[in-house]
């Protein structure tokens, strides 16, 4: 059965058909909030968050969106609510701008051949991932569901209601921050 | 164009989302800019890199019952 017929069915009261949307999706969703809010605590609280709401308000459902765009909206507004309140320290919208910018002035050294660059240098993996995390929520955001999960810009601007040039610059942006944040560790390795 | 429009045509490039135009003009602007190139090269491993310190996971079983659990108490009788 297809997900719009389930969709049909599940508004009709039929919950096996709501638990057979559960369990196509549950997979993406607990991922996508593993790799958000980066644990599993949050991450089943999202997960469980999402279902509740989206059990609760499958009336509103319209099918304007696919059943799977309409659960990320209602887990990404989650994890942005969560972020928020997370104690993490983030970097401030004006210094993720300064790195995008040509007032900034950029790290050029190219360390793109440099041997300490493996995936498996726990060290850089240590790096990249606090550089993500203090990345301001809407960029975090935005930077996992393009460049992680591969969403494109017009699913994320369903998703998020925002603009595709609005997406391109946070996405633009948070790139040049990460990049120059492994330039410095690189800088300190010694190139 | 000056290295700092160029700069900001990469992610455009990246996701192949820019014009032929600009596109052609990218390529050879880092063809002679040291700068720029380097740029974009570790542009493109930053995002490789991020890639590979994600890795997909199976739910836990206990996470997966208590979610089945939370749905079916709201269903309605």
């Amino acid at each position: 059965m297809n997900e719009i017929e389930l969709v049909e069915r599940a508004k009709a009261g039929d919950n096996k058909a709501f638990e057979e949307l559960v369990k196509r999706t549950q997979d993406k969703i607990y991922n996508l909030g593993l790799k958000i809010l980066g644990n599993r605590e949050d991450a089943a609280d999202l997960l469980q968050e999402t279902y509740i709401k989206a059990y609760e308000s499958l009336q509103n459902f319209e099918g304007r969106s696919s059943f799977s765009t309409w659960l990320y909206r209602i887990a990404t507004n989650f994890a942005l609510m969560k972020l928020r309140k997370e104690k993490y320290k983030k970097i401030s919208i004006d210094e993720i701008k300064e790195a995008s910018d040509g007032s900034y002035k950029l790290e050029i050294s190219d360390w793109s051949n440099n041997p300490h660059l493996q995936y498996k240098n726990e060290e850089l993996r240590e790096i990249l991932n606090e550089a993500i995390n203090s990345l301001p929520p809407k960029y975090k955001t935005i930077f996992i569901l393009h460049d992680i999960e591969g969403l494109s810009l017009s699913e994320i601007s369903e998703i998020l209601s925002l603009s595709i040039p609005t997406i391109k610059t946070r996405i633009h942006r948070s790139r040049l921050y990460l990049r120059e944040k492994l330039s410095e560790y690189f800088k300190r390795k010694g190139n | 164009m000056d290295c700092r429009e160029i700069i900001k045509l990469i992610s455009d490039y990246i996701d192949k989302e820019i014009e032929q135009t600009k596109k052609e003009i990218l390529e050879e602007h880092i063809k002679i800019c040291k700068k720029c190139e380097s740029i974009l090269n570790t542009t493109e491993k930053t995002l490789f890199l991020s890639r590979k310190i994600y890795k997909n996971k199976k739910i836990p079983k206990k996470i997966e019952k208590t979610l089945y659990y939370q749905i079916r108490i709201r269903y309605k009788k």
